[in-house]
């Protein structure tokens, strides 16, 4: 008989701490899901669609939101990537009001990519970048959304890829992975390196192949551009890290061909394992940008 | 202390293992296209340093360097043998899965070498080694190349 009580007991309390604990998680998630109000948004702003199609090729999204058949110029999406543990198929983000992102305010674009949220409140999945496109000032990243938007709208439903319990986690991950805050210049750093910095850290996501990763898919911040593992392919992404002690480029303006030409001009290692897209994205920026990147690249040790 | 020895020795052995394979490797035709694929690069080198004003512009060198080229890509698509993408290799399978794309590429490649080929002065040298290094070189090593692997 008190044997039986006790038992009793014991699943009481189980119950009881599970009760709580699963609230907790319920009210912590909900949390993470509140995305961004419109007062995110700077009252003054005035798209500068130029400056978008900037942010357009130094972030890489035709990468891979690439068109398939007539639409290999626009991001129409549709061709699958392989990612950790299957595949994904990167949505059609142009402004098409039924199949793409037509309908979408700019705070919707907004809180995609500083935030990883949907404006129906998906949480998305890391194989579209937003950890690093997080660190985009928001007027770039409202010039984007106004440049995609002067792009044919293309009608082709691709629809995200259903992985409810992974979106859920998701949640958690990325109060873990997103940046406190968007990038702020280095003070005691010229101008030239922190933009070169910047467009590293934040539209290039070079740290997103470049840098090693923990066991839980975070970015090592202490091995910062180091060097690894690729998440799509077998082999490296190579360390960028001592670029100029090791001899990989003369200087500053040696990279910057690099970074321009690529193999058209014989830098052999461009090429692979989605640095030749990357590559031939950043050829289409404007020299001042492209000497940033090399500036601040040559300067880590 | 016996472990540490243990893990040494072990590390020992692995680094003779790799050794052996390597040069199992060095015949055969991966040894063969990458030698190709070297002289390839080292007859296009000094025609990039043209471009860049690294070098004098010399027609008869161009000529030269861009036959070999186009004779050694030539040569290089025959020793594609199915299945030879194990090994001390960066081929990728897709070689053989996309073949008839591979085969256009290199196609593309041997058709810009031979062009570059034919330049004769100094204003037509960018343009024609852009074309063989970006239709050529970067087309097939961005789709049918394995990143290299630590
Ligand atoms: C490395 C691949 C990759 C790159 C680069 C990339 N994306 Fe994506 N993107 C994805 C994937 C994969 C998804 C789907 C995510 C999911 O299913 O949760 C996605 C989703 C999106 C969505 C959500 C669309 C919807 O229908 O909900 C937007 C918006 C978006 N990307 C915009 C961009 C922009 C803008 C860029 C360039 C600055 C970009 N992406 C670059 C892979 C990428
Ligand atoms: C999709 C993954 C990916 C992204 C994103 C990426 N890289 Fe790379 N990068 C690679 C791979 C793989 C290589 C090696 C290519 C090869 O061996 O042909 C490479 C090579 C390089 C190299 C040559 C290094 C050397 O030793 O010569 C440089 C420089 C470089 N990347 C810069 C960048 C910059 C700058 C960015 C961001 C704008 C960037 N990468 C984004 C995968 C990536
Ligand atoms: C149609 C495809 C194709 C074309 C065109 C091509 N390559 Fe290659 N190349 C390859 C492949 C595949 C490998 C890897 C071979 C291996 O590791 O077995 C390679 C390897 C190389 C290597 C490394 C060789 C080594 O192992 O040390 C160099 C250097 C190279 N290519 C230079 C060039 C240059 C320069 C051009 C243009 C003038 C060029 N390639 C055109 C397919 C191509």
């Amino acid at each position: 008989m008190a044997e039986k009580r006790r038992t009793l007991r014991w699943w009481h309390i189980l119950l009881a701490v599970l009760a709580l604990a699963g609230a907790g998680v319920a009210f912590a998630y909900q949390r993470l899901s509140i995305p961004l109000p419109e007062s995110a948004l700077p009252a003054d702003y005035r798209p500068d669609v130029k400056n978008g199609e900037r942010m357009y090729f130094a972030g890489g999204c035709i990468s891979c939101h690439r068109g398939i058949g007539p639409f290999v110029e626009l991001p129409a999406g549709g061709r699958k990537m392989k990612i950790p543990g299957g595949e994904i198929v990167p949505p059609n983000i142009t402004p098409d009001d039924e199949t793409g992102i037509g309908k979408w305010r700019p705070i919707d674009f907004l809180n995609a990519m500083r935030r990883g949220l949907g404006p129906d409140g998906t949480h998305y999945i890391p194989a579209f970048p937003y950890t690093s496109y997080a660190w985009m000032r928001t007027e770039d990243i409202l010039d984007l959304f106004a440049y995609l938007k002067t792009l044919e709208p293309v009608r082709n439903e691709v629809p995200l890829k259903t992985a409810r319990l992974d979106r859920f986690a998701l949640a958690f991950w990325k109060w873990l992975a997103l940046p406190p805050r968007p990038f702020r210049d280095l003070p005691g750093k010229d101008a030239l390196w922190n933009r070169g910095a910047y467009l590293v850290l934040g539209p290039g996501h070079c740290g997103e192949c470049h840098t090693p990763r923990n066991g839980i898919f975070l970015l090592d911040r202490n091995r910062w551009l180091a060097g690894a593992p690729l998440l799509t392919e077998k082999g490296d992404a190579p360390s960028l890290r001592g670029l100029k002690k090791r001899k990989r480029y003369k200087d500053v303006n040696d990279l910057m061909q690099a970074l321009k030409y690529g193999e058209a001009m014989g830098y052999e290692d461009l090429s692979a394992g989605g640095m030749g897209e990357v590559q031939s994205n950043l050829s289409r920026l404007p020299d001042a940008d492209l000497k940033a990147i090399a500036t601040y690249l040559m300067s880590l040790d | 202390m016996a472990l540490a020895t243990a893990a040494m020795l072990a590390g020992v052995a692995m680094a003779g293992g790799h050794g052996g394979a390597k040069k199992m490797a060095a015949t055969g035709p991966i040894a063969e296209r990458q030698q190709a694929m070297k002289d390839i690069k080292s007859n296009f080198v000094p025609l990039v340093k043209m471009v860049k004003g690294a070098q004098p512009f010399d027609a008869a060198t161009v000529k030269k360097n861009a036959e070999i080229i186009a004779a050694k890509l030539q040569a290089s698509a025959k020793l594609f043998p199915e299945g030879s993408d194990t090994g001390d290799t960066r081929a990728k399978p897709e070689i053989w899965t996309m073949s008839e794309e591979f085969q256009a590429i290199m196609n593309t490649a041997i058709e810009k070498a031979k062009a570059l080929a034919n330049v004769s002065s100094p204003d037509q040298l960018a343009p024609a080694v852009m074309a063989l290094g970006g239709e050529g070189c970067k087309a097939c090593h961005e789709k049918f190349r394995k990143p290299k692997q630590k």
